[in-house]
């Protein structure tokens, strides 16, 4: 499967708590999301930061939970594969993706 | 997402969530939109209407009622002026018609008036008559044959196709009646 190596938050979209769950709208699409604490928390770390790059993602979201990094990939690569299905996320080229380095 | 919509630290935390419990398969579901479930819906108001084999309503009537309709407007000329040797005599000819212009913005189709032509109609069974023409207008430098002409209090159904276009008044023409409810929450 294709990794999105390094992706940004389409302008605009907003996310929101709906009891246990997550809601996003994507004002590219029109849609409305619902989401899960994972799709929020990979959301929540591409408010954090002007570009989202895999790896660190993935170390990130490995680090608050307690799992590796590699048993991190899959799910983070799911999410964001979604995210840019429903109009959430846009996938950067590498020429625009090196330039900028989340920490 | 926006300065403003940046989560500030009193706001839940997708990721305070996490740390509480696992890192799950991620899950995201589009929420049907309701804008699209309405458009749908009347999109199928308006081709019941056209489809509907009888009319819920007359094709004309004397005063408004909750269907898509324009009023008539009268002409009344004055023509065929002959001298019998005792003085003109002349003969008034009536006409009632649809004016484009009262058809507003909603789109037509080919047949029925613009908004600087107007269809005749026939008053007594609401069937148009002819193809739209240009309004009577008083003959420059010449008697005017124009004796009177106003809005009367008779309307006629506006005829709708399923995308929405007027295709037909009155009696005669395609389409169907539209329900003012089922247009207004189309338009």
């Amino acid at each position: 499967m294709e990794i999105v190596a390094a992706c940004e938050l389409v302008a605009g979209v907003l996310v929101e708590p709906l009891g246990d769950q997550w809601v996003a709208f994507s004002p590219a699409s029109g849609e409305t999301h619902l989401l899960n604490d994972t799709s929020a928390a990979v959301l929540e770390l591409l408010d954090d930061t002007a570009i989202l790059h895999f790896d660190h993602a993935c170390a990130t979201l490995a680090h608050d939970t307690g799992m590796s990094a590699t048993e991190s990939e899959p799910l983070i690569n799911d999410a964001l594969r979604a995210f840019v299905t429903a109009g959430l996320v846009r996938v950067l080229p590498a020429s625009q993706a090196q330039g900028n380095i989340a920490s | 997402m926006n300065q403003s919509d940046l989560p500030d630290p009193q706001r839940t935390s997708a990721r305070r969530r996490l740390i509480r419990g696992a890192l799950s398969a991620p899950a995201l579901m589009t929420v049907c939109s309701g804008s699209a479930f309405a458009q749908a819906s009347n999109m199928r108001c308006l081709a019941n209407a056209a489809n509907a084999t009888t009319p819920p309503a007359e094709w004309g009537t004397t005063r408004t009622d909750l269907f898509l309709r324009v009023r008539l407007f009268l002409v009344r000329t004055t023509e065929n002026c002959n001298d019998t040797g005792k003085g003109k005599k002349c003969t008034s000819v009536e006409r009632f018609y649809v004016k484009g212009s009262d058809l507003g913005s909603i789109a037509r189709s080919s047949g029925m008036p613009t908004t600087t032509q107007y269809l005749q109609i026939n008053p007594a069974n609401y069937a148009t008559i002819g193809s739209p023409v240009s309004p009577i207008v008083n003959p420059p430098g010449a008697p005017p044959i124009i004796e009177f002409q106003d809005y009367v209090n008779q309307y006629a159904a506006l005829r709708i196709d399923s995308t929405g276009r007027i295709v037909g008044i009155g009696s005669v023409g395609q389409g169907g009646m539209v329900g003012m409810s089922c247009w207004t929450s189309l338009r």
